[in-house]
């Protein structure tokens, strides 16, 4: 492309402005857009840092209780045992993903382990999913529909009017006059979605002071996804804007598809993913628990005490050097923990196979592709929801085993203080670096792509058949 | 009645010459057979591995009380005349009521009839709650039955008939009915069938009845047909009314789409222009109002998270005494100590509750008391509490300090439920602003899926968990060992699902507003067709 032909997509991409904001529909359907952008990312700032601080500050208070509940044995203590709260990301306030449904701290405690507690989805509204109003949402499922109004008319109309022959006479090269509409249709986008995009990531990254380089790097990524899955949507829109017949067919066909990207596939995915890999439904596990519970035997105390008394060659139990008590507590939680490890690893692996086979779904709706990807680097998807699952099932493990071991050996046995609950270190979860989320999120980045090269080749074919 | 019969055969043979007609029961049999398939295979599994996983809490219990039945008879024949006072020997807790958490059976939300077509917030909410402790906030979920499903999942919903109803049928329904008489007008075609002994009204009256035929024809015979395939129970929770309301619901809400259609037909406008305008009204009523709405309910009425709750709990745990269990039993001996202050204040103010002093007439079996010496016992020293068993005074402290914790917390716990019901009334009363909003709570709460259905279930297990509480704590005080006669007395829950009667009394005012607004844009619709003829 020469520098001659600047001039000339200047001209066309200002004609393309002009058009649009003269155009009411498309002023209100932008007015509409920003302001639920605007709604959504004011609120969901609002709630990230309501729910940030009122973890950290509730996962201090739990310590202070853990250290100061005052004398006691340490099974009891374990009994009372720690919340574990997840940490809030900074992009969370964009995409809170699957964080309603399943909740974001779990009680470790003695005996028996356990997922998430309260959902929050439990007390809110009831809502058909689509209605949550994030500004995700907004930007998958709303902003492809404000560049399908702005762009389904571009070619077509032209057409209508009967000045695209016009236009071709006048020497305008076809690829100009593609780049011209194109920037013309972005222009006015670009024009609603920056201000918003430089306020929103202003806002993160000033509350992101300890894990800055982190954030900007996420913000980064995200950006770039999101521009890509925008210029997606439009080389589709243009490219059915080159293909129709009538402005009418255009909008319907790219309406079609705007409804099964965004509607219909996530739903089939979804169904899909659970019919490769069954969900073991809630009661397939609790039915897991309790065949194994009845299966496992745990030592009695009358086994436990001829054990002890062959081991250590003496008479009778007094003159064992370890507690009988604590021992049984050691022998009880391995089978535990083997039972509760058991049936975890089989939810958690059903999930990560389901989210592989949406992963792959993406490559038939890209804003599947785009969803996962956000979720992961908001810290919001199944994914980094494991890697805290599995950090607290060994912050547990290593909790009760301590205790009880010192039950079992530190003798005499009898009620502790401060001293022993020092001995467990405070709970200190890192979420996974962006690499990891960026390896669990290839399928996804590869449908991205996928798409972006099939929109730009689908638009450069149809601009060469048409032009 | 004439001119419409003719126009009626007409437009129905168009209708199925051009191909419309067949496409649109192709794509509704695909949607509909799906949707009632996706939503019974879930419900199915749910319900298949609830009966099993019932059956095998069952048999858990009942190992317990065979084991019960066998120590039992060893103290009634005379060869069992002493156990300790606490002791974790399975042999033993089948006797003990303060271990009445081995005994307890999940209590469960039976799904109704018709949950697969609506599975609402079915998915959401806690399958199974084992009531542990009081308060509707605090019962703990059956272990491991926290999470039904793949969160990913349930985030996305599911493709169930009322989503089908909720978000396809409206499509149809536009893209059947933008171009009622825009082409023609454009075309001047309408002037000249309307110079024929016909009026315009009547024009349109068989072109809308027509597709409302097809439409409504198809989507009633496919959604029956494929209930019957997936083998409804009809004997349950008067299935066959509650499934007529659901048809009759969903027909008022396709009818509210086409008086709209005929609103916008009748406004003269060309077709593209009619299709853009109906699209927007489904992008409006269907997407961003009930959004909207849902977003200024959780802003204007926002329920606190329940780590605030759970925060509140845990600070009255501290405040209470953390070790129930040894050092609070221990704490008895001192009159001036926390927990003596707690059980004074608990037996006055449940003046039945008594200790009983044991051995009690017609107990053969007497409790051997720990010894003095052992240091980490949980042996009382004082003469008021030194002869009494560890049974009754661990309970003692239990419920005395549970009483104390429900007090403290209350303030935070009245202040979620007074939120979560501000909340939920304000978005029940906004729902008349959207029909989707109305016809989706008018369907969930038919299949018994939906946040009211949930509540009540809840306040069911509350009232049980109580009486369940009570049962084992008025023999735990009593110093009474379970028997196995005990066990057919043990209140289990029941879960009893809400009346259909019922059901219409709540939602009388969905209904009817549900049944008005078709009628409104229809009539609306016809009179402005009388005012722009041509």
């Amino acid at each position: 492309m020469g520098t001659g032909a600047w001039p000339i997509i200047r001209t066309i991409a200002r004609k393309e402005w002009v058009e649009m904001m003269r155009d009411a529909r498309f002023r209100w359907a932008s007015g509409v857009t920003l302001t639920i952008l605007a709604a959504s990312l004011i609120s969901g700032w609002h709630q990230f840092s309501e729910m940030r601080d009122l973890h950290e500050r509730a996962q201090r208070e739990e310590r202070d209780r853990w250290l100061n509940k005052g004398v006691m044995n340490g099974h009891p203590a374990m009994h009372f045992g720690v919340f574990v709260y997840k940490p809030y990301l900074p992009l969370s306030s964009l995409d809170d993903g699957i964080a309603p449904y399943v909740g974001s701290y779990m009680l470790l405690e003695a005996h028996e382990q356990k997922l998430f507690q309260d959902k929050p989805a439990e007390d809110r509204v009831p809502m058909r999913r689509i209605g949550e109003m994030t500004a995700a949402v907004c930007l998958q499922v709303f902003m492809p529909l404000l560049i399908i109004l702005a762009g389904f008319s571009c070619f077509v109309e032209e057409r209508e009017r009967g000045t695209w022959h016009q236009l071709l006479s006048l020497g305008i090269a076809p690829r100009d006059l593609c780049i011209g509409k194109a920037i013309g249709v972005t222009l006015p986008l670009m024009f609603i979605l920056t201000p918003g995009a430089v306020l929103g990531a202003l806002a993160i990254l000033l509350h992101s002071a300890t894990h800055l380089d982190d954030t900007s790097m996420r913000l980064a990524v995200l950006a770039g996804t999101y521009v890509l899955y925008f210029l997606t949507v439009l080389g589709v829109t243009l490219t059915a804007s080159l293909l129709a017949h009538s402005s009418r067919q255009a909008l319907l066909a790219l309406l079609i598809l705007w409804f099964v990207n965004c509607l219909m596939i996530p739903r089939l995915a979804t169904d899909l993913a659970g019919r490769l890999y069954p969900d073991p439904t809630s009661f397939n596990i609790a039915e897991q628990v309790i065949k194994d519970r009845l299966s496992s035997h745990i030592k009695t105390m009358p086994e436990i005490e001829r054990e002890l008394i062959a081991q250590y060659k003496v008479k009778s139990l007094a003159d064992v050097p370890v507690n009988i008590e604590g021992i049984y507590l050691l022998d009880e939680q391995r089978v535990n923990d083997r039972i509760y490890n058991r049936a975890l690893n089989t939810v958690y692996s059903t999930y990560i196979n389901q989210d592989r086979v949406i992963q792959v779904a993406g490559l038939i709706a890209p804003m599947l592709a785009v969803q996962s990807i956000s979720m992961g680097l908001a810290g919001a998807d199944v994914g980094t929801h494991r890697d805290f699952a599995e950090y607290a099932r060994h912050y547990r493990t290593q909790m009760e085993t301590i205790l009880n071991e010192d039950s079992a050996y530190h003798l005499p046995p009898g009620p502790r203080g401060r001293e022993l609950w020092e001995k467990i270190p405070p709970f200190d979860y890192q979420p996974p670096a962006i690499r990891v989320v960026l390896g669990t999120s290839g399928l996804s980045f590869a449908a991205l792509v996928f798409w972006a090269a099939l929109a730009a080749m689908a638009l450069q074919r149809a601009a060469l058949r048409t032009l | 009645v004439k001119p419409l019969r003719a126009l009626f055969r007409l437009e129905w043979r168009n209708l199925w010459s051009d191909g419309t007609a067949a496409t649109i029961l192709l794509m509704l049999a695909v949607s509909i057979l799906y949707a009632v398939f996706t939503g019974a295979h879930f419900i199915r599994s749910q319900e298949s591995t609830l009966q099993t996983f019932l059956a095998i809490e069952k048999h858990e219990v009942d190992i317990r009380r065979e084991q019960n039945i066998t120590t039992t008879a060893l103290i009634d024949q005379g060869k069992l005349t002493e156990i300790a006072e606490w002791s974790n020997d399975p042999k033993i807790t089948p006797l003990w009521p303060s271990w009445d958490f081995q005994l307890q059976r999940s209590a469960v939300q039976r799904f109704s009839a018709l949950a697969f077509l609506a599975i609402g917030q079915s998915d959401v909410y806690p399958p199974g709650l084992k009531p542990y402790s009081p308060g509707r906030y605090f019962k703990e979920t059956v272990v491991s039955v926290e999470q039904a499903e793949n969160p990913a999942k349930m985030m996305t919903g599911h493709f169930d008939l009322a989503f089908a109803m909720l978000y396809l049928l409206p499509l149809f329904v536009i893209g059947v009915s933008y171009d009622l008489i825009a082409s023609e007008r454009e075309s001047g075609l309408l002037a000249l069938i309307i110079s024929q002994p016909v009026s315009l009204r009547t024009v349109v009256l068989a072109r809308v009845l027509v597709r409302t035929l097809l439409l409504l024809g198809a989507v009633l015979t496919f959604s029956i047909g494929a209930t019957a395939l997936n083998a409804m129970d009809w004997r349950h929770d008067q299935a066959p009314v509650r499934f007529a309301l659901w048809l009759s619901a969903i027909c008022a809400y396709a009818l509210f789409w086409f008086g709209l259609a005929i609103v916008v037909n009748a406004r003269g406008k060309g077709p593209a222009s009619n299709a853009m305008i109906l699209a927007s009204c489904w992008l409006v009523l269907v997407l961003l109002l009930p959004a909207a709405i849902r977003f200024g309910a959780t802003s204007m009425f926002p329920v606190p998270p329940r780590s605030e709750l759970r925060n509140a709990k845990r600070d009255a745990i501290m405040q209470t005494g953390v070790d129930l269990w040894e050092q609070g039993v221990k704490e008895l001996d001192d009159p001036d100590s926390r927990t003596s202050r707690l059980v004074n204040e608990f037996l006055a103010e449940n003046p039945n509750l008594n200790l009983a002093e044991p051995p009690l007439d017609g107990q053969e079996v007497r409790f051997r008391l720990f010894d003095y010496s052992e240091p980490e016992n949980v042996r009382n020293r004082s003469q008021k509490w030194r002869n009494v068993p560890y049974l009754q005074r661990f309970e003692l402290v239990n419920a005395a300090r549970t009483a104390a914790i429900e007090k403290m917390i209350k303030p935070a716990q009245d202040h979620f439920d007074r939120q979560y019901r501000r909340q939920h009334s304000f978005f029940a009363m906004a729902s008349y602003l959207s029909p989707q909003m109305l016809l989706e709570r008018v369907l969930t709460n038919l299949s018994g899926t939906n946040a009211e259905q949930h509540d009540r279930f809840l306040e069911q297990v509350e009232t049980q968990h109580r009486a369940w509480k009570l049962f084992f704590l008025q023999r735990s005080l009593a110093a009474r060992l379970l028997r196995p006669e005990d066990f057919d007395r043990f209140p289990y829950f029941k879960y009893e699902p809400q009346e259909i009667e019922d059901i219409v009394n709540r939602l009388w005012g969905a209904l009817a507003a549900l049944a008005l607004m078709p009628i409104f844009t229809i009539a609306t619709g016809f009179v402005l067709l009388g005012k722009h003829s041509t």
